[in-house]
């Protein structure tokens, strides 16, 4: 497994943690998870680390206002605040975000001069 | 090959986009709003004697605030119930409805406790008397259903088939340590029917937490009331009005009811 995998996998699990965190604990939890793409941003090999940490951030929302929506729609009534289309439409953008840097980081990797 | 030096461009894009996230929807009140009601209640048991009325709140960052009315000054020997049952966010209305409740937790022989007590050695008169105890529990969640704070009500009553003729109510309130939610205010409090015909329990609270959504406003929830009410035959009606307010991100919130004690946790 290469380096660049290995970080891309850690990033994965940073950003799972991280994207809980930002639901969870509100603007606690999101400046935690801006620290940690801050920093996943620099980590050589660029963009393996923050690869990983915005597609699994972005995935874990997905799955969680997916599943909210279905909730709302199950007990209508029930639900209260903000309207959960953006929070798909963001969590989809920073998914697709995630994938293409970690596209963006394979073609590095491929045409790097070692 | 020269490796070409990453820029700074697609990690501050991503930051914007995140942090995005928090932002809340803007809410836009029409000058003449035709209301147009989403997300009906088609599952709910129906009300007798029911009213429906509209609910106009006020647009607030992240939502509406909606001020609900005080229930009647005389309840129903049959209990009363004021419930949503659709919705129109984007002008902030809210279509209610009130009336009797006509769906029960059904009352199963087990549940309840029932004793003779006899009147004198040689006993001339028996009078049955059995006890019942009832609980409703709303609990308001985050968007990854963990809870947040709830609220208890719980009615224990004895009865003899024409009225309630003691009886005690609680209330039970708890949030989630270290999710910064407080407790800024509760209470529980009896209220006896004419003639002995109902004991209902009423606990009310207000949680707050002003670091969830920082900068923004302080989120609350608040439940209203939530009764339980005793009837001489055994039986138990519930009722419940709670709300959010402020959230930047949406919350959900559950009903539990059942006879017997409330077991002491949240499920």
């Amino acid at each position: 497994m290469s380096r660049r995998m290995r970080w891309f996998i850690a990033g994965l699990g940073l950003g799972a943690g991280a994207g809980f965190l930002a639901a969870a604990m509100g603007t606690l939890g999101l400046v935690l998870l801006v620290v940690a793409a801050l920093w996943a941003s620099l980590v050589p090999p660029r963009f393996a680390l923050l690869a990983g940490l915005l597609t699994a951030s972005g995935a874990v929302w997905l799955l969680v206002t997916l599943r909210f929506a279905a909730l709302c729609n199950d007990q209508p009534g029930t639900c209260a605040g903000p309207a959960i289309g953006p929070f798909l439409l963001i969590a989809a953008v920073v998914t697709a975000v995630g994938l293409g840097a970690a596209a963006v980081t394979a073609w590095m990797a491929r045409h790097t001069v070692r | 090959m020269r490796q070409r030096r990453p820029r700074l461009a697609l990690p501050v894009l991503i930051l914007v986009l995140t942090a995005a996230t928090s932002l809340p929807v803007a809410q836009v009140q029409a000058d003449q709003p035709t209301y147009s009601f989403i997300d009906w209640r088609t599952d709910l048991a129906p009300l007798t004697n029911a009213k429906t009325w509209i609910l106009v709140g006020r647009p607030i960052p992240g939502g509406c605030s909606y001020s609900y009315p005080a229930g009647p000054d005389v309840i129903p020997d049959g209990g009363w119930e004021l419930r949503s049952i659709a919705l129109d966010p984007s002008d902030c209305a809210k279509l209610m409805e009130e009336g009797t409740p006509t769906a029960f937790v059904p009352v199963t022989a087990d549940k309840g406790t029932t004793s003779l007590t006899s009147d004198g050695e040689e006993a001339r008169t028996l009078a049955l008397t059995s006890s019942q105890s009832a609980w409703e529990q709303v609990v308001w969640r985050d968007i990854l259903g963990l809870w947040l704070n709830y609220d208890v009500s719980q009615v224990d009553w004895s009865y003899n088939g024409s009225i309630v003729t003691s009886g005690s109510t609680h209330g039970h309130w708890g949030y989630r340590w270290g999710s910064g939610w407080a407790i800024d205010s509760y209470g529980n409090y009896s209220t006896w029917g004419s003639g002995s015909s109902y004991l209902r329990s009423e606990s009310w609270s207000n949680f707050s937490n002003s670091a969830f959504c920082w900068p923004l406003p302080t989120v609350y929830t608040d439940y209203y009331y939530n009764r339980v009410w005793g009837f001489p035959d055994g039986h138990a009606t519930r009722s419940q009005s709670s709300a959010s307010f402020n959230e930047c991100l949406p919350f959900h919130f559950d009903v539990y009811t059942a006879y017997g004690n409330w077991p002491g946790t949240v499920p």
